[in-house]
């Protein structure tokens, strides 16, 4: 006997609740492509996680990569503060801001809930490679803080030299803005070369990937994420819900793995 | 109301462009069946890349192996008319054959060219199903501009008897707002939920400019994990019953699925 569409939905409701998802890749304030339903204030983000039964995210603002990178970091830590259960993602670039260094910079975000960074050398025209980034990476190496990359801001050669370069920085690469599906030639080398190289979820779509990521390189290098609110978080939600791997392992993708990136983030 | 999951929008056989984890009819038949999807509606892909008759021969054997539970598009190629209207023509009434399937972008032949008017004037006169590859207009991969859904009102125009479903429903933001807009315009234009644009909203904004009863769902397996899709359906803003026709109630009806229940 079949089960009701009504059934269905059920199960992955109440699979979305039991695997209580860490989401790595959240946005707020004003997103520059057009959108069905716009989320850009905290408390409608909260919403849009709430009903996608996300326990705990990791957040960034736009306004950190299309209008300055600081002034965005700023309006993140505001809107972040007192609010549990949400941590935050700062945008970096080398020349730092002006009239603070980059690294005081970052040990103040960590002091306060930045748990994570992420580099845009493409749409901020700088490059990642060590004669320019290399100081910038030294830092975030030091402070364990997790680097987040979107495929489409830099190439794979580029994206294996900074996991090479720092082997202690964990690095996160984003499917945003470009299919990563078409990559995954290159990405499977990637994770076999780099122990400290991790993928988020929300644009792997690769059909039986995640079944053969984990049965080649085990559930420890991949977090989920959802690119909410631009994307449905349901849709790789699912990818774990249904995975015909250990529940261990899922519970691992869903949201354990960067719940202990972040703990591991040492910044004094 | 017993319900099945209805996958019209799949594809089978290799793919050089990435790796394939496995691209064997078996690994399909299994995650469907770990999933509840009854029926998939797929395209081979020796259909798109030529292999016309080999396309034949391989969407038979899939009907027979998986006992029909996969029935298939064959392509019309306008670089290659006579023959693959001459397939058509004679497997249109098998029970292996699902409908037309037709792809501008990847035969560099806009979808408004006169080169598709034979497959159009015969899916409108045996009332077949034409699933057309749609995608918004892009700067990156100009060659998707051959699919955007507005090209196809001439022939949609002229093919009332067809059912025409929009593959992807156009792709990305501006396809999407093109290919509801047909549908609005045409009763018999379906959208269907495959690529990889899962995009916050859009499943409700198709319901509410078009009804539920017009909306697909789809995989396009095995590009894209049948999880994703079905993920973005089962957590859309949707009553129940608007679910239910998307998961599979609409191909029933359009695909005239005789269910053994």
């Amino acid at each position: 006997m079949q089960p009701s569409a009504v059934d269905v939905k059920q199960r992955f409701d109440e699979a979305r609740a039991a695997f209580r998802f860490f989401d790595s890749n959240v946005w707020i304030g004003p997103w520059q492509g057009p959108a069905f339903s716009r989320a850009e204030t905290i408390d409608e983000l909260l919403s849009v996680l709430k009903a996608a039964y996300v326990e705990e995210a990791l957040v960034s603002h736009f306004a950190s990569v299309h209008y300055d990178p600081w002034e965005g970091n700023r309006m993140l830590l505001d809107a972040l503060e007192d609010r549990d259960g949400l941590w935050g993602a700062i945008v970096l670039t080398p020349d730092g801001p002006r009239g603070c260094s980059v690294e005081d910079c970052i040990r103040s975000a960590v002091a306060g809930k930045a748990r994570a960074a992420r580099m845009f050398p493409r749409s901020h025209s700088f490059s990642i490679q060590q004669w320019q980034s290399g100081p910038l990476l030294h830092i975030l190496e030091q402070c364990k803080l997790p680097l987040i990359l979107h495929h489409a801001e830099l190439s794979w050669s580029e994206i294996r030299s900074v996991c090479l370069a720092h082997p202690g920085l964990p690095v996160v690469v984003e499917g945003t803005g470009k299919k990563i599906l078409y990559d995954n030639r290159v990405f499977y080398q990637a994770l076999a070369d780099c122990p400290n190289l991790h993928l988020e979820l929300h644009n792997l779509v690769n059909y039986l990937g995640l079944e053969d990521l984990v049965a080649r390189f085990g559930p420890e290098r991949l977090i989920y994420g959802s690119y909410v609110p631009v994307r449905q978080p349901g849709a790789a939600q699912m990818i774990v819900t249904h995975a015909r791997i250990s529940e261990e392992a899922g519970h691992r993708i869903a949201g354990d793995n960067f719940r202990r990136l972040i703990s591991e983030v040492v910044c004094t | 109301m017993r319900q099945l999951i209805i996958d019209s929008h799949a594809h089978l056989g290799p793919w050089p462009r990435f790796r394939v984890v496995d691209d064997n009819l078996t690994a399909a038949l299994q995650l469907m069946d770990h999933l509840g999807i009854s029926h998939a509606f797929v395209t081979h892909h020796a259909g798109l890349v030529g292999m016309l008759a080999e396309a034949e021969r391989l969407s038979r054997e899939a009907f027979r192996l998986s006992e029909g539970r996969i029935r298939s598009y064959l392509v019309f190629d306008p670089n290659r008319r006579v023959e693959s209207l001459e397939i058509i023509r004679r497997c249109c009434n098998e029970p292996f054959f699902a409908g037309v399937k037709i792809h501008p972008a990847f035969h560099c032949t806009p979808a408004d060219d006169p080169r598709y008017a034979p497959v159009w004037e015969l899916a409108n006169e045996r009332k077949l199903v034409v699933l057309v590859h749609t995608w918004d207009r892009s700067i990156e991969n100009p060659v998707q501009n051959y699919s955007f859904p507005g090209l196809l009102e001439r022939y949609i125009d002229d093919s009332p008897d067809a059912t025409v479903i929009l593959g992807h429903a156009g792709g990305r933001y501006d396809g999407f707002l093109a290919a509801s807009e047909l549908a609005a315009a045409y009763a018999n234009v379906y959208l269907d939920l495959t690529g990889d644009d899962f995009t916050r909203g859009r499943i409700e904004y198709f319901v509410h400019q078009i009804s539920s009863s017009r909306v697909l769902f789809g995989t396009d397996m095995p590009w894209i994990d049948p999880r994703f899709p079905l993920g973005e359906l089962l957590a859309a803003d949707i009553s129940d019953s608007d679910r239910a026709a998307i998961l599979g109630e609409n191909a029933v009806r359009i695909f005239h699925l005789r269910l053994v229940r």
